[in-house]
Order: C-alpha cells, then structure tokens, then sequence
C-alpha cells in the first residue's frame, strides 16, 4: 500500500506507515543535518521516528546552512582541548596558532625545546635551519635529538621527532648555514623567528633581517648557568643592537662549547622562547618589547631588566648606517670604519 | 567547467551587505536558472539573510527563515544555485568548518573575503569534503 504526499512542493508515492525518520531514509537525507516541518510545523528531531506520515501530508526540510572560519577538524579539537577551554585563548586562539608560520633558527639547544612546545601546540608551519649534524656533545641538552641520531643532520632528525610529535604541522626545514645571501629569501616565509643560534654573527644578521623585513624576533642566549630572553618588535621596542651595539670582540665572550652550560638551562629559556611565540600569536597577554629577562640558575631567580630603543641604532636608529644584510667583520666597529673611511 | 553567473546588481547586493555587516559574517541564499547541459548557473534573486550566530567566525541562517526562501524559489519557480557567506576576516576559502557543514551538495558555496582592501568573491562546489573552485562571472546588464 502507498499514500501521496508533498515533499519540498513535490509531490510523491511512497509506503504506508512510515515515519518521519524512515522517510528521510528513503530520501537518503541525513537527518543529523535536516531540520522538517510536517504541515508547516517544526518537528524536533527526537521526535522524528514518532511522527508518522499520512496521505496528504505536506513535508517540508531544509539542511542546515552554516559555516565558520575555523580550520580545526574534530581530532585537532581534540588534540588541542586543553588549549581550547583556556578563556583568553579559545577556538580562535588555537585557529591563529595553526595559521602561523614560525622559523627556528637552530635545532640546538635553544631550537629543541621551542621548536618541541610549537610543534605540540600546533603551529601549522614550522621552518627550521640548521647546516650542523648531531654531536655526541649536544645531546645533554638538545632533546630534538637521541644517540642514534649522532652524525645525521640535525634538520632531518629534528623533522623526525617533531612530525611524530604532530603529524599535523608542516615542518619546513632548511639545512643550510644562514647568511647575509640566504636569510632574507628564508625568514620572509615566516611572521615570527626564534632565535636559537650559537654565535655572535648570525645572532646579528638575523637581528638585522627581522628590523629590515619587520619580522618578529624572540631573541634568547644562554651560557654556563644563565640565560637571557627578549623579544624584538620592529618599530615598537629595541632591537639587539639597540641593546647590544656591536658584536663583542672575538674571545671576549667564550662559547657554550668553551664555558659550558648547564643543559637544563636551554630547556627553562627555549620553553620561554616557545611561551612568548604563542603569545605573540594569539595576542594574548603582554610581550617581552623592552625587557630583557635574565635568568640565573645558581639561584634560581629571574630579573627584569628594562631596554630602550637607541636613536643612535646602526640598523633601527633615526640615520642607520646598516640599509642591507652584512656578515660580522664587516659589522664590527661601523661608526669608526665610517670615521677611517 | 561550471560558471556561477552573477548579475552585476547581484554582485553589489552582496558585497554591500557583506560590508554592513562587516565585522560580523553575512549571509545569505541565491537563487536563478540552472543550464545544467552548459554547466550555467545564473543568478536572478538574492535572499539576505539574518546570521544567528552573529558572529565574525561562524554563521548559521535562521530556519525559519530558510524554509521561507525554499517556499518563495518554488513559488517562483526559480532553482536554488548559492549559498554564500561573508569571511570578514580571512581568504575566500573553505574553512574545514565551511566543508564539514557543506550539507548542500548540489549547491555553490559562494565566499566573500573581506581581508584586504579590494573584495575577493570565490565559488565552489564542495562534494566529499573536497572544495572545487569555479569560475565567477559578473554580468553587466545592458
């Protein structure tokens, strides 16, 4: 047996004593999404499989119109829950998190943490760079690596872990040494770099490209049992140089590999690195623009230190003397080779 | 190749109220002629309409309100061709939200991005969680 009806203005054949339910079945409608009226009233949809359809019946359903910007599928809403219910940060918060680029400069001691905490956190692309191979002596502090990675390079190590870590992240990696040819075409990828370098060249080129390029600059040393962080905001606060006007003299400042670090330490500041990274991010909080945190392990205490922007910045001041990317010799000592020449 | 076919006061029509309603998402519901042999969807009527969720991220058309549009198309006998929305905020790209709620497989989804100085209006079709693009064609009336 079979009774006419009208569905969405049509009219149609179908069985005897069918419900609601059954009838968006027969229909191949997904009744998840489907809202009906049956004789020009809304049926909630519990109570679809009650209702039953009579001879003349006019039925009416819709889908669902809606949408949103969020990017985030179900897993990722999982994965990023803890996250999510943060009140200051939220699905929005999370949804700027995978849309930024980040660059680590270093997957060293500074690089593995940060890079680790982005990763996890779900920043969608996550450059990396690094010409170095694993050492047997970085692995009391770089976590990115493990003894079995010694002699790989460390970008494709670091890869590794970080895509285990997140298979949701796209890691970029550039195994390459940074120079003054390179870093502009690299860093102009990425809204926000971290700086995990371990020496004074490539400290201030990179400080040098982000004023240029107005890149977001988390800047961060560490050395025997201290470390320092800042974060440099192109036009807003003071870049490296403004702290720091030249790179020291040659020896002057011995390295990690020369004084030693406590490998903790590169955990405590390339986390902070992290911390500020996602900050800046989501907007969340207050940056480090114009302080300067230092931190010091043997009493286990932080200070703050304030920084100023310098009129007189070779690179950030009012009459900057540096206009393009220079490698280190030719960047000591600017004003007296302006004076000699 | 499907082509969505606007008409230029169409066009305007929407653009104008994706700006009012800017930084909010606008929405709404596009109605026409299907020329299904040469992939034509043109546009002839634009119903605008209210976001309940009255948010810059999200929309959701109010019920009601849609069920009143899917009566007028058929009293009018028109097809139903677009569904569009604004992103005030972002590309004119299917967000995973934008795919998961594509529950319109027949449907254009039509997105306004109004992240940069000049509008950018893209179509798609999304079908099995996969966006295709299509062509836009804005027509001026003479």
């Amino acid at each position: 047996m079979s009774i006419k009806i009208t569905v969405n203005g049509e009219e149609k054949e179908i069985k005897k004593d069918l419900n609601l339910a059954e009838l968006l079945a027969e229909l191949e409608v997904d009744p998840e999404v489907t809202i009906v009226k049956l004789n020009e009233a809304m049926v909630p949809q519990g109570e679809l499989a009650e209702r039953y359809v009579e001879s003349g019946d006019n039925i009416e359903y819709i889908f669902f119109m809606g949408g949103g910007v969020f990017d985030l599928t179900e897993k990722e809403i999982e994965r990023y829950s803890r996250h999510i219910i943060l009140k200051d940060l939220g699905g929005t918060g999370q949804q700027k998190i995978k849309d930024a680029k980040v660059l680590v400069v270093g997957a060293g001691g500074l690089g593995s943490p940060a890079a680790f905490y982005l990763a996890a956190a779900g920043v969608g692309t996550l450059g990396l760079v690094d010409s170095d191979h694993v050492d047997l002596t970085n692995l009391q502090r770089q976590i990115l690596h493990t003894t079995e990675d010694t002699g790989r390079p460390k970008v494709d190590s670091a890869r590794e872990k970080l895509e285990a870590m997140n298979p949701n992240v796209d890691v970029k990696t550039y195994n390459q040494y940074l120079n003054k040819d390179n870093m502009e075409s690299i860093i102009a990828d990425y809204d926000i770099i971290v700086d995990g370098v371990d020496n004074f060249p490539t400290r201030y080129l990179l400080n040098d490209a982000c004023v240029m390029a107005g890149k977001l600059l988390v800047e961060a040393g560490i050395l025997q049992f201290s470390g320092q962080l800042t974060t440099i905001m192109p036009g807003e606060g003071p870049c490296y140089r403004c702290i720091f006007a030249e790179p020291p003299k040659e020896g002057a400042i011995p390295s990690c590999q020369e004084a030693g670090v406590l490998g903790a330490i590169a955990g405590t500041i390339g986390t902070l690195q992290a911390t500020e990274v996602l900050k800046l991010i989501t907007g969340i909080g207050r940056p480090l623009v114009g302080r300067m945190l230092v931190y010091d392990a043997k009493d286990l205490s932080f200070r703050e230190v304030e920084v100023k922007k310098s009129d007189n910045c070779d690179v950030c001041g009012e009459d900057p003397v540096i206009t393009e990317l220079m490698e280190y010799e030719l960047s000591c000592n600017l004003h007296q080779q302006q004076a000699e020449a | 190749m499907s082509k969505l076919i606007l008409k230029k006061e169409d066009y305007q029509k929407i653009l104008e109220y994706s700006l009012q309603y800017k930084p909010v998402e606008a929405c709404g519901i596009i109605a026409g002629i299907i020329n299904e042999d040469a992939g034509k969807y043109f546009s002839t009527k634009v119903y605008l309409m209210e976001n309940t969720k009255n948010s810059p991220e999200h929309y959701l058309m109010e019920p009601e309100e849609q069920f009143d549009v899917f009566k007028n198309m058929r009293e009018n006998e028109l097809d139903f061709i677009s569904v569009f929305h604004s992103h005030p905020n972002s590309p004119a790209r299917p967000s995973q939200e934008d795919i998961d709620m594509a529950n319109y497989k027949e449907a254009i989804y039509l997105i306004i991005s109004l992240q940069q100085e000049r509008e950018d209006f893209r179509a798609y079709f999304i079908q099995d969680e996969h966006p295709q693009e299509i062509e836009i064609e804005v027509e001026i009336e003479v």
